[in-house]
């Protein structure tokens, strides 16, 4: 047989050519590298040709998307920092508490808990295998608390994550739950963005599922004032990353206002106004809030991080000199808000307030 | 149900299809391939409905090309460009747009023989269709279809070449 021309292979690669045909072209290019070359050539163009005519397809208004807020990445979310907060703390105030406490009368708990924390802290340490990303937040974030979440929607880092989830899982009672309740927590962080409230509500489910190591660290401030001490520092450490305290919050019609506590027990307002556009929106965040069965507690139990950073004297008002009111505004690219700040502070340290508001507002 | 509900039921998608990507526009294709089934009414007997319906509906688009084809792609080439050139490539689906537009550039600089063979083939109609619809040889589908594929993918990666040079030259 000749060489084939190359019509007759992209004939014969289409099915066109007849069993004859077809065989002799095959025993041909079986013996031919120059024209097995040129069938993997074809090949390749049958394969491209077909793919460029698919994309005529994608027709630019059906595939562009109204612009929207993009999906925030699950370990951004105000309640998983709270949460990995909250195990920091246990965690630190454990390790404090074996060091401090009095060998006979804590002896067993401590042998007890001391398990415990060998396995919460150990997916801590492990922390950069698991999570490459250089976003520091990120390792803040990843912490056990945050794996269930993980695992559901970053199944490529399954294997990874694999090792210190099941480390977790001797201390995580039901992970199902967890998944639920951190679900729930960010539903309703998206439909009412009141940061305190909700992350309040992540720390409770932090709680939950780190019930005993929580509770011991409670119990170690009452314990020892070295342990207390030490502990404060931690705390006042994460007290930097979590949310401001929101003391008070109002809404009229198309205006929010927030009230809160910075450490240091300086108050500033916060006041969001809906640009006209958002209203519909949020009446309807709103409104799915309310039909929610199991609402945001009226009541929340006390907020763990704030009152560890507090009760450190940190309160004690040091800025006890008097500024004048000052204000900064800006407008969230996210939301398309506006946004006053005021309060008897500098416009720097304004600036810095804003930093630390929900990710949302800022 | 009658012949004509067949032959719409089983083509139309197909043709629509074919034409959205022979027209770049899926109203004007909808258009066409409505006409070519009343068409497909008034005949009386049909040997081939594929080749057929596909050579009909071709040869309307011909006819009503002719008066605004050059204006129309003229200005679908206008949009795409300035749509290439203000985007920001961040997204997949704004890359995906991208790549629609230079799959439509590269598609529309074939010869109108060559392209309407390749869409047809697409489609999955077979030689002897391709040859009955466009009236050429049955032998020379292959070659068409050869030439047209490279000529096709070698534009293609041409315009994408000049596509990065182009983000290259603006990024510095």
């Amino acid at each position: 047989m000749q060489h084939p021309d190359e019509g007759t292979i992209h004939a014969w690669l289409d099915g066109e050519l007849s069993v004859e045909e077809g065989a002799a072209l095959e025993a041909h290019a079986a013996e031919c590298a120059q024209c097995a070359a040129a069938i993997a050539e074809a090949r390749g163009l049958i394969a491209a040709s077909s793919r460029i005519v698919s994309a005529l397809d994608i027709v630019p208004g059906d595939v562009i998307p109204i612009a929207r807020p993009r999906a925030r990445a699950w370990y951004s979310s105000t309640q998983l920092r709270a949460a990995a907060a909250v195990i920091v703390v246990a965690g630190a105030s454990l390790l404090v508490m074996r060091r401090s406490e009095t060998p006979v009368a804590l002896q067993s708990r401590t042998m007890a808990s001391e398990r415990e924390t060998a396995t919460a802290t150990a997916p801590a340490l492990n922390e950069p295998a698991v999570q490459p990303q250089t976003d520091q937040a990120t390792a803040l974030a990843s912490p056990p608390a945050a794996l269930p979440v993980q695992k559901k929607e970053e199944p490529k880092e399954k294997g990874e994550a694999e090792a210190p989830r099941r480390a977790l899982q001797k201390t995580v009672s039901p992970p199902a739950e967890t998944r639920t309740n951190a679900k729930s927590a960010d539903e309703l962080a998206a439909a009412a963005p009141m940061p305190s409230v909700v992350a309040k509500q992540g720390i409770t489910d932090a709680v939950r599922q780190q019930g005993s190591i929580a509770k011991d660290s409670i119990r170690s401030r009452v314990i020892g004032a070295d342990a207390l001490s030490q502990v404060v520092i931690t705390g006042v450490a994460v007290a930097t990353e979590s949310p401001l305290k929101e003391v008070r919050a109002d809404t009229t019609g198309n205006t929010r206002q927030f009230v809160y506590q910075t450490p240091s027990g300086v108050q500033v307002t916060l006041t969001e106004s809906v640009p006209a556009g958002f209203a519909v929106r949020e009446t309807q965040a709103a409104r799915a809030a309310k039909s929610r069965p199991n609402p945001v507690p009226a009541a929340p139990p006390p907020a763990l991080v704030p009152q560890t950073a507090t009760s450190a004297g940190q309160a004690a008002p040091a800025n006890a000199k008097a500024v004048a009111i000052n204000t900064i505004t800006w407008t969230s690219t996210e939301t398309g808000r506006t946004y006053t700040l005021s309060g008897s502070l500098s416009k720097q340290e304004l600036e810095a307030i804003r930093q630390r508001l929900p990710r949302e507002k800022r | 149900m009658s012949d004509v509900e067949r032959l719409f039921r089983t083509y139309n998608a197909a043709l629509v299809r074919y034409l959205t990507r022979r027209l770049g526009d899926r109203d004007w294709a909808e258009e066409v391939a409505q006409e070519t089934f009343v068409r497909a009414l008034r005949q009386e007997t049909i040997t081939n409905e594929r080749a057929w319906l596909f050579a009909v509906a071709t040869n309307l688009v011909r006819d009503e090309a002719r008066k605004d084809a050059r204006r129309r792609r003229h200005l679908a080439l206008l949009a795409e460009e300035e749509k290439e050139s203000s985007v920001e490539p961040e997204s997949t689906t704004l890359e995906r747009a991208q790549e629609a537009a230079l799959a439509r550039k590269a598609v529309d600089g074939l010869a109108e023989r060559d392209r309407l063979a390749l869409l047809m083939r697409e489609e999955g109609l077979d030689y002897s269709e391709i040859a009955e619809a466009l009236e050429l040889s049955p032998g020379s589908v292959g070659t068409t279809l050869s030439r047209a594929r490279r000529r096709l993918v070698e534009s293609y990666e041409a315009l994408q070449k000049a596509r990065e040079t182009r983000e290259k030259n603006a990024a510095s």
